[in-house]
């Protein structure tokens, strides 16, 4: 099972160090899970980095989840109008 | 299209200072503990427009540094974070940060990188270490929201452009912006959401339909928008009732509003009955402030003064035609360039108005100088501000400051007492430094007052003899003793320390008032404080002055500066080798200054006792000007030699006299010096 530990700040400046992070596991076949209890500060870019990441990942049947979002993380989803995308199936 | 955006730097750069005055303001308001939404608000909407222009003009470091000031900012707005001092200390820092870096970049020089981002590593440590809650209920909306029942609802589409990130916006902080005017309900088109591979994450391919119930006007929509705007698609209708069933209960229902809960039937009604007005304009006054003024550049209204000044000149000339006139109109002439007087009057006092400020641009940055020092030095003070709109010439303004700043620093350094010393002298605890500014007849009086230990009469005399700055056997009087700490090179504070008392001040702080027309006393009381009072002119466009004749050229002497004017008699006059010719004056021996000698004119009379001597002070020397004879007292129109001609040691400027002629202002400062070279050769 492949684990991703988001970063405390997901901000802009980081966001391509976060995708290549991402690519590496989008074909895994192992579930995923994003651990994003870490999270204190998250913006808009990082958010469609991880919606495109997890659309990707169920469209092709692999298995990803999100696990013990923080209260900032939990308040983008929700802010931004995640929450179907980024529900757990 | 491409847009030259340099030209709204000035504007933006003028904005921003002003906002950061508003800013340090508001904080210095802040309670710890309790503060109080709006100014919070006031805050963070400067954070917020600073970080938006600057992103939109391309001063990248300071758009970043202000992110995370926003983002601090809005943690505490969102109720997540405390106001503690350490805090308020953190986010003033912020502002002179913002102020130094908005400052270099105006002139073009590098920002200090180092302190910048050191200051940032602490606003983002206090954002990472204040104590969250870890329930989400802190955040300030609960979405799918629950339109009101009755509030006006707002459909916003919003369809931000792809280099949306790449200008310093954020979707999801207009989003909070927007949950904290009302309950959201937010759906999300991630349609254009390429894949992961193709998908470029400085790009935004996203976009929102939103829905915003609460008494929210338009206009507080759209500053939420504000920076983005050419960044993005935006449409925002307004639409009769909620159309979701609630699904939780909303926050606000008033009674009014229930009113509107018609059904769409007729939007521009409710539209209009909406009562929306009240809580929009609460909304929105916070904004801008904007009474209904107007910014005009500082040229134009020069232009305009220059104009009025040469119309001045041509009145002037008309009415001095007038009186030699005669025949059967001659008097209907009259009156009528009496009424021209009159009006040009009323038109000059108007334009000198434009150009005034109230003097509160220069006390607003009191209250941080003085808590700032006083932590510092470990002494209580509590400021007193008054006749904060006591208005004075733009020019003028400027350059009192750094006098006002001084005197400021001195009372609190050497005025105040520590508090020990205070308490047992059984005086307050906290000591009180005052400023008051008021119009005194054709003047502005501004004052510095402490209820400190006053000025100490023998230290300053002993210190006085110890530089030998007064004769040992001087006697003095309690006045004279105490216009010595104005001599250059005076210090008496017994540790100097890096507040005050590196013995450059108060010479310097005289100077400087006195080159801008001024004066400056000291009254002060042993135990009981010192006050010091600073006498200005109202404008530097206009002098006071008193026209003198030599030959057959008039020359102008500004009133400020003339002590006397006398006749000499013979045996008053005396030769002194090295010094010239002097004179005595009420125990001093002035020397004399011939205006013809230093022009080179041919003068009516060459003898001291058939012309006249003026008294005058000039750079704190004394001395007497000689001249033919006195003209009259009137106000001249001041004129730059330096641009219509070329610096002429000597004289300050250069005026246009009722009958055309020009006639040259005297600088006295600049004609001591003249004067002592002369004397040297």
């Amino acid at each position: 099972m492949g684990l991703v530990a988001l970063p405390a700040d997901c901000m802009q400046a980081d966001v391509a160090t976060l995708k290549e992070r991402l690519s590496d596991l989008l074909q895994s076949v192992t579930p995923i899970t994003i651990d994003a209890a870490g999270v204190q500060r998250i913006d808009t870019a990082s958010m469609q980095l991880l919606a495109a990441f997890i659309r990707e990942r169920r469209s092709g049947d692999r298995a990803v989840a999100l696990a013990q979002p923080s209260a900032a993380f939990a308040d983008a989803v929700r802010l931004l109008g995640l929450n179907a995308l980024m529900a757990p199936t | 299209m491409s847009l030259d955006l340099t030209q709204f730097h000035d504007a933006f750069f003028e904005e921003s200072f002003e906002a950061l005055e508003s800013m340090e303001a508001a904080l210095l308001k802040l309670d710890v503990g309790a503060p109080e939404p709006e100014l919070i608000n006031t805050i963070f909407r400067v954070a917020h427009s600073i970080k938006g222009g600057s992103a939109t003009f391309g001063f990248s470091e300071i758009a970043s540094f202000t992110h995370s000031l926003e983002t601090l900012l809005d943690e505490l707005r969102g109720n997540r974070m405390a106001v503690s001092v350490a805090l308020s200390d953190l986010l003033l820092k912020s502002v002179d940060a913002m102020r130094s870096m908005l400052r270099a970049v105006q002139a073009k020089q590098p920002i200090d990188a180092q302190r910048t981002a050191d200051l940032q590593f602490d606003l983002e440590l206090a954002i990472a270490n204040k104590n969250a809650p870890q329930a989400p209920a802190s955040t300030p909306v609960s979405t799918p929201a629950a339109a009101a029942d009755g509030a006006p609802v707002w459909k916003i589409a919003f369809r931000p452009h792809r280099k949306f990130f790449a200008s310093g916006n954020d979707p999801l902080r207009m989003l909070r912006e927007l949950a904290a005017l009302g309950s959201l309900s937010v759906e999300i088109d991630a349609a254009a959401l390429p894949s992961f591979a193709e998908l470029d994450p400085h790009e935004c391919h996203l976009a929102w339909r939103i829905e915003l119930a609460g008494d929210v006007g338009e206009a507080s929509i759209r500053e939420v928008f504000d920076w983005a705007e050419g960044d993005c698609d935006l449409s925002i209708e307004h639409s009769g009732a909620p159309q979701a069933a609630p699904a939780t209960a909303a926050p606000v229902t008033t009674p009014e509003v229930a009113a509107v809960t018609t059904p769409d039937a007729a939007p521009a009604a409710v539209a209009a009955a909406a009562p929306r007005a009240g809580n929009d304009g609460a909304a929105s006054s916070v904004v801008g402030g904007d009474s209904g003024s107007i910014r005009v550049s500082v040229e134009k209204i020069d232009e305009l003064m220059n104009t009025v000044g040469e119309l001045v000149i041509t009145q002037a000339m008309l009415s001095q035609l007038g009186t030699n006139l005669e025949g059967p109109s001659a008097d209907q002439l009259r009156s009528g360039l009496a009424q021209l007087e009159r009006n040009m009057r009323e038109l000059q006092e108007t334009v000198m108005r434009v150009r005034m400020l109230p003097i509160s641009f220069v006390f607003s940055r009191f209250p941080r100088m003085v808590r700032d020092l006083a932590q510092r030095l470990g002494k209580q003070i509590e400021l007193k501000l008054t006749g904060e709109q006591t208005e004075l010439d733009k020019t003028v303004l400027e350059k009192i400051g750094d006098p006002l700043v001084h005197l400021v620093r001195n009372s609190i350094d050497h005025g105040i007492e520590k508090t020990e010393a205070r308490i047992a002298a059984g005086k307050a605890a906290a000591g009180v430094v005052h400023l008051d500014a008021c119009h005194r007849g054709g003047n502005i009086a501004v004052e510095v007052s402490d209820d400190g230990g006053g000025l100490n009469r023998d230290r300053i005399l002993a210190k006085a003899r110890e530089r030998g700055l007064v004769d040992a056997n001087a006697t003095l009087t309690d006045e004279q003793i105490y216009d010595l700490i104005f001599l250059p090179g005076f210090s008496t504070a017994e540790q100097t320390t890096d507040v005050s008392g590196r013995g450059v001040g108060m010479d310097v702080v005289r100077r400087n008032i006195k080159e801008l027309g001024g004066k400056i006393e000291v009254r002060t009381e042993r135990g009981k404080g010192s006050r010091f009072i600073i006498t200005l002119p109202l404008t530097l466009a206009i002098v006071d002055g008193q026209s003198v004749a030599v030959g057959h050229e008039t020359y102008i002497v500004p009133l400020t500066s003339i002590i006397e004017s006398l006749q000499l008699k013979p045996e008053q006059v005396n030769r002194l080798s090295g010094h010239g010719e002097v004179f005595a004056f009420r125990g001093n021996y002035l020397p004399v200054v011939r205006l013809h000698q230093i022009f080179g004119i041919e003068p009516r009379t060459r003898d001291l006792h058939e012309g006249l001597v003026v008294v005058v002070e000039g750079e704190g020397s004394r001395f007497g000007l000689f001249v033919d004879d006195l003209l009259g007292q009137q106000q001249v129109v001041i004129k730059s030699l330096e641009t219509n001609y070329g610096h002429v040691d000597g004289v300050s400027g250069a005026t246009i006299l009722g009958d055309g002629n020009v006639a040259l202002i005297l600088d006295l400062g600049g004609l001591t010096r003249v004067t002592s070279q002369c004397v040297a050769a």
